[in-house]
């Protein structure tokens, strides 16, 4: 490893190569902005406005349920992605480590804010098999589709799970043993 | 930007030493101290823009440098030691006039092994006073009352001095 010292050009490339990750991370975050913008209103254009098909009233709403989650998603992976890109280290210890364990705990309220678009893409998986099938097995389809979803998502969910358990618990752990210990007199 | 890498290049030059001695302090050997400075003058780039001044630039470089060996740590913690060089003049920050017996250089080896069975905080606390740092200045670092790291400080000397004489008297 470099040893980087202010007495060599060393520092010069050190700090060219941070300007650089942050005008990287910085374009990164306008390209996902753009491309997230453009898709809603391509998506909204397409599968709700669209004056020129023959889509129904039905089939504006599953769109529109569609876009809704997605965008709802989106909004949730961009905050998730900002919490952990500006971690602050010039804060007090006992501040700092109290943002770990808020940053990495296993919340309710992470849970809490991905059901509503869940919810909105099983309205729109149900609407869209409900609009394709006969009177007589609708009803059936809606429900195998509703619990298929609900596998898939209860799957994703395990798996997020495992994952935090491997990943981010040992962080919480530990910064959840130094408060303990800052709090010890 | 440029205001930034004025600032963080200045920043650097006057801590560097600070900055390598609170790696030593956490990192074994010498590639993971200079891994260690990296990751320290990485996450002072990176938090500078939040720098309000309400603190003192050099007890803000220690805070990044503490919270960041200590989240180094959080990836290598099973390994991480207090490595107070024998013979430093920074040692004698940490006692006083009448715990001279703990600085006679037979004792620092034992005094050194004792520093390491301490938990995390008591370590980072240990070495914001070998570093000779004003109770204020820790307590600004870690966050925690002044009246907290002093009574933290008194129980941690206690616990040395009781370890140290317990040892000798086991020879």
């Amino acid at each position: 490893m470099e040893n980087i010292s202010r007495n060599s050009g060393e520092m010069e490339s050190f700090v060219s190569r941070l300007k650089k990750q942050d005008n990287y991370n910085l374009q990164l975050g306008k390209v996902l902005k753009r491309f997230y913008i453009i898709m809603v209103v391509f998506y909204i254009l397409l599968m709700v406005v669209n004056p020129f098909s023959d889509l129904s009233v039905l089939h504006r709403v599953i769109g529109l349920l569609f876009v809704l989650a997605f965008s709802w998603f989106a909004m949730l992976f961009s905050r998730y992605q900002k919490d952990f890109r500006d971690v602050d280290y010039g804060l007090p210890t006992l501040q700092m480590m109290q943002n770990v364990v808020e940053r990495y705990k296993f919340s309710l309220k992470t849970i809490l804010q991905l059901i509503p678009p869940l919810v909105m893409v099983a309205i729109a998986l149900s609407l869209t098999v409900y609009q394709s099938s006969s009177a007589a097995n609708a009803p059936y389809r809606v429900l195998m589709v509703q619990l298929v979803f609900f596998l898939i998502a209860l799957g994703a969910g395990y798996a997020g799970y495992e994952v935090w358990k491997v990943k981010h618990k040992p962080l919480v752990d530990h910064a959840r043993e130094m408060l303990k210990e800052l709090n010890r007199m | 930007m440029i205001e930034k890498e004025l600032r963080f290049k200045t920043l650097v030059r006057e801590n560097e030493e600070r900055i390598r001695r609170i790696c030593r302090y956490y990192a074994p050997t010498e590639e993971e101290q200079n891994d260690m400075y990296q990751e320290v003058l990485v996450n002072i780039w990176k938090s500078l823009d939040s720098f309000r001044g309400d603190s003192a630039m050099g007890t803000w470089v220690y805070r990044v440098a503490v919270n960041t060996s200590l989240s180094y740590s959080g990836q290598h913690y099973k390994r991480m030691k207090l490595n107070v060089e024998v013979g430093s003049d920074y040692l004698q920050n940490a006692f006083e006039q009448e715990d001279e017996y703990m600085l006679k250089e037979e004792k620092i080896q034992a005094l050194q092994a004792e520093l390491n069975q301490l938990s995390f905080i008591d370590k980072a606390i240990m070495g914001l006073v070998i570093e000779g740092l004003p109770t204020k200045d820790i307590s600004d670092i870690i966050g925690i009352t002044e009246s907290n790291v002093r009574v933290k400080i008194h129980r941690i000397k206690n616990e040395l001095r009781s370890q140290l004489n317990t040892n000798s008297e086991s020879f």
